[in-house]
């Protein structure tokens, strides 16, 4: 290990030396100041005490408001425990199905891995709609369904509550991000380990239990940490199923600050900096455990066959095709029923069916222009996040100076930001900061939103790619006159051409659902789809909201899939 | 050398249902489509003994060796451990590793990380249901015996690659297993050490009488550890023996080109004088071979041993069996010089030449090979 890391530091000096450090302070600089502004905006904002749109005027009023208001105290123990429970739930079945997938001969796994993935980027949104037709109220299909049973007289299961919000976001991304980054882990675990236990005497869930899981500790104990931060951030799901029930959580609370009339961004704005100090422990936790536990799993080269699941196996199947169906199947077909129903959940009407809600949808002219908005956006977001994160990636991966360091660390400072508070950020930042006014209400603020929530997990899976990339395929470009600039053009794009094109892709997903993120940005002429959908979903609209949903569902899981395939036909290319 | 002892062990022994066999496999497969990695072995492994399967990678040792602890199914044939059959896939058997009571030491050690040295060595123990009083007994016990007693309380992680190799050793044997598997227990180890270990498990063998089935790609590491040795190549056992006997007397070509080096000279069977076969060699000149029952008029390989034949710089009065040579490049490796030398029919061979003669590049020589160290073989088997 040592020796790699001296190599790093000797290959730093041959990196950047002279002019190149420099430009790369001057690239650290620039960075910071675009990652860091919105959060220095919300300071200052909170400190702002003017009634809207009046001169600044310091004081502390709002801070006195935000942690004197009584519903805040229950807003963050909603935030709590709807974290905590979700984390604690998909930490153990997200280790199960990971082992599952990666390391036993669970049949069709290949194929379930993939419907996980297609989970990973279902939108929230779209798929709590598809949720609140099955499950939601006396109405919900399963619900009506169960009345037929003799003693079943109130609606079985309510999606408007503590339980069913714990529900879609399981059946969402919550669990699929934990397969999404267990598997690999797993994979990567010398088999020799499993098999000295099982020659050892011990059975298959014994190994699971004494060896499997306390070798993989530091990567379960890394995952729910950064899960954690993130479901504290849940915005859009809590927003829709909360309400109704009366559930308030943080991003829930800042939202309807901003968005009242007049809005209080005052308030708004000390909220999410104190939420932001109530995560900074825990993002401090996982950064020092990360950092303990470095050594990470002793990886071997030794071969290893799938663990036989023996009689277990068709159960484990039968379990794991269940959860994929309900997780990434069963969202798309009952969001696509909704589309055709004359109203929201409604069967037992004559003729339900009707194609008005396609009709309606498609003649308003602000779908039309929201769609043709979302895909401007998705694909400008895709190009830039193509060359900004390539560029970043590249720089953190092969300089070891502190300024690179202090931009790895920025990459990572979005992912904890939760979505709203960064839009709100946002949204202060172009208001407020001379700079940045031009891009004020312009697709392009948009664009900055969407690559600011999608810098962490793009940076760090390009990250990935180029440390896999021996150093010599560039000291040989460097070796034959090659600039910095030609090399990483000419030979490092090249090579990892496939990672590149799937964090378009992702990122063309991650745009079209970004609901958080844009929420407080993206009103009026520059309004995307999602944004379209909150606005219907929150006025009521529910089957036209379903239209807006399907369409999203659709673009997104079609890219997803785009993403999944280029990846897929690139590791065969390198396997072959 | 414990060649005479090997070679008197090597008389004793057949291929026949074996009294003494510890794990017996019995025309064992292991196929997939249109491939066998594994193609209808029988062998037996005896109690205090170590059996080494050597091969090329991809031979199918270490399938073998998988299979017997059951990491692996066999496709066809049986496996059978103390009389009982652990794997026969023609009557659904198959008995999974942690059934089979067998010690194995892998390649990368798979020492688990996030145990001390003592839960490493204690897991098959409190997987059995030991008494604590027990564990510990039995533990201290073993690593004595691999003299790891002071670092119980060490991880895994803490460990150098020699100590690790103990820790499995010890894990391997603590619940007294009578079979040990070892898939290249040596490979991450530097050479230096790696002699020690060598000695340290043979004295641990014998202490324990163990049956130990080793698999290894280092021919020195095979030779000098076995009592019998099996050679392996595409999935089937070449030859089995002694391991003097497969050095010495080799059933094939293949296992004569495996194991160690040969000077090959190809010439004419002339016929048969005085319990000798002549052989008249390419350049001309001829050689007398203290072995073959070859026609007169067959084309063979004469083979010789390199560290067989006596290198002299002046020719001597009875030229008999002898040939010329030049030294093409000389290399001093410390012990001796390193010698590539071309012979008179044109081939070139890799031999080492003493230090007490004075040699130079350039120089011609004279190579005596005694007539019991020919080995003739048909012209066809020249590899």
């Amino acid at each position: 290990m040592t020796s790699v890391a001296s190599d790093r530091g000797a290959a730093s000096g041959r990196l950047f030396i002279g002019a190149g450090i420099v430009r790369l302070y001057v690239l650290v600089l620039a960075a910071g100041f675009l990652l860091l502004t919105p959060v220095v905006t919300l300071i200052v904002t909170s400190f702002n005490v003017a009634p809207f749109g009046e001169a600044f005027q310091l004081g502390t009023a709002n801070w006195r408001a935000a942690l004197t208001q009584p519903d805040m105290i229950v807003a963050l123990l909603n935030t709590v425990s709807l974290g905590v429970a979700r984390q604690a739930l998909a930490l153990a079945l997200g280790a199960v199905l990971a082992w599952l997938l990666a390391r036993t001969d669970l049949p069709g796994r290949r194929w379930l891995e993939v419907g996980f993935w297609v989970a990973l980027f279902m939108p929230p949104l779209p798929a709590a709609l598809a949720w609140v037709l099955l499950l939601g109220g006396s109405s919900g299909l399963v619900n009506s369904a169960l009345y037929a049973l003799p003693f079943v007289d109130a609606p079985v299961f309510k999606i408007y509550s503590w339980w069913g919000i714990i529900w879609v976001h399981m059946m969402g991304a919550t669990l699929a991000v934990k397969v999404f980054l267990l598997t690999p882990a797993f994979r990567a675990m010398d088999g020799s380990l499993e098999e000295a236990a099982r020659a050892s005497g011990a059975s298959l869930i014994r190994t699971f239990v004494q060896i499997v899981v306390p070798i993989m500790a530091p990567v379960l104990v890394v995952t729910s940490l950064i899960g954690l931060v993130h479901s504290m951030q849940a915005f859009e799901v809590e927003l829709i199923l909360g309400a109704p029930a009366g559930i308030d959580v943080y991003s829930t609370v800042i939202y309807r600050a901003m968005t009242q009339e007049p809005p209080l961004h005052g308030l708004g704005s000390a909220l999410s900096v104190a939420f932001l100090l109530a995560l900074a422990p825990l993002v401090v936790l996982q950064q020092w455990y990360t950092r303990r536990h470095a050594h990470g799993v002793l990886t071997g080269k030794a071969r290893s066959r799938p663990q036989a699941l023996g009689r277990y196996k068709w159960i484990a199947f039968a379990g794991v095709a269940t959860l994929v169906c309900l997780m990434a199947v069963v969202p798309l077909c009952f969001l696509l029923m909704s589309t055709f129903m004359r109203l929201f959940g409604i069967f037992d009407m004559p003729d339900p069916w009707t194609l008005d809600n396609w009709i309606h949808a498609l003649g308003r002219g602000d779908t039309l222009r929201s769609l043709g908005n979302t895909l401007q956006l998705g694909v400008m977001a895709a190009l830039w996040a193509m060359i900004v994160f390539t560029g970043l990636a590249y720089v953190t991966v092969r300089s070891r100076s502190n300024a690179a360091r202090a931009l790895d660390f920025m990459t990572w400072l979005p992912a904890l930001i939760p979505g709203v508070v960064l839009s709100l950020g946002l949204l202060q930042m172009f208001s407020s900061v001379a700079l940045f006014r031009p891009l004020y209400g312009t697709a392009a603020s948009l664009v900055v939103a969407v690559l600011l929530g999608t810098v962490t997990v793009g940076v760090q899976f390009l990250k990935t790619s180029m440390r896999q990339l021996g150093r010599e395929l560039e000291e040989a470009g460097w070796a034959c006159g090659g600039g910095r600039f030609t090399v990483l053009a000419k030979i490092v794009v090249p090579l990892i051409a496939p990672s590149i094109a799937v964090v378009g892709l992702e990122t063309f997903a991650a745009a079209n659902a970004a609901v958080g993120v844009v929420s407080l940005l993206g009103a009026g002429d520059n309004q995307p789809l999602s944004i379209l959908q909150l606005n219907l979903l929150t006025s009521g609209q529910l089957e036209s909201a379903s239209v807006v949903g399907f369409v999203i569902m659709t673009l997104t899981v079609g890219s997803a899939l785009a993403a999944r395939r280029v990846a897929d036909k690139a590791r065969l290319e390198a396997a072959a | 050398m414990q060649g005479s002892a090997n070679a008197a062990a090597a008389t004793a022994q057949a291929e026949e249902p074996d009294a003494e066999a510890v794990l017996r496999f019995e025309a064992v497969s292991r196929r997939f489509t249109g491939f066998a990695a594994v193609d209808e072995i029988t062998l037996s492994l005896r109690r205090n003994e170590i059996l080494t399967l050597l091969g090329p990678s991809g031979c199918g040792k270490t399938t073998t060796l998988r299979m017997a602890i059951g990491l692996e199914r066999c496709t066809s044939g049986r496996i059978v451990h103390r009389g009982v059959v652990v794997d026969e896939p023609k009557k659904r058997i198959y008995a999974p590793p942690e059934a089979r009571d067998m010690g194995i030491v892998f390649q990368s050690y798979a020492i688990w990380p996030h145990m001390t040295v003592f839960d490493n060595v204690a897991f098959p123990l409190r997987v059995r249901k030991l008494e604590k009083s027990e564990v510990r007994a039995k533990v201290d016990a073993a690593l004595e015996m691999v003299g790891l007693g002071g670092l119980a309380e060490r991880l895994g992680t803490q460990l150098s690659g020699g100590q690790q190799q103990r820790v499995a050793i010890a894990r391997g044997l603590v619940f007294n297993p009578d079979v040990l598997l070892l898939d290249e227990p040596f490979s991450n180890l530097d050479a230096k050490l790696r002699e020690q270990v060598r000695v340290d498990l043979r004295i641990l063998q014998r202490e324990l009488q163990l049956a130990i089935l080793f698999v290894t790609h280092d021919q020195t590491e095979a030779l000098a550890l076995s009592d019998r040795l099996a050679i392996m190549r595409e999935g089937r056992i070449e030859q089995i023996g002694a391991p003097i006997d497969l050095y010495l007397r080799p059933a094939t070509p293949f296992v004569r080109d495996f194991l160690g080096h040969w000077v090959k000279l190809s010439g004419v069977v002339q016929g048969q004088a005085e319990g000798m076969t002549r052989v008249r060699l390419a350049d001309g000149e001829e050689l007398a071979a203290s072995e073959g029952a070859l026609a007169p008029g067959a084309d063979v390989v004469a083979a010789v041993r390199p560290e067989e034949i006596e290198f002299s710089a002046a020719q001597g009065a009875k030229p008999r069996n002898v040939i010329a040579g030049t030294i093409k490049t000389l290399l001093f490796l410390g012990p001796h010089y390193e010698a590539r030398i071309a012979i008179s029919n044109g081939d070139t061979v890799l031999v080492h030449l003493p230090r007490t003669e004075e040699w130079r590049e350039g120089q011609q020589l004279w190579l005596r090979i005694a007539p019991t160290s020919v080995r003739l073989w048909p012209a066809a088997s020249a590899a």
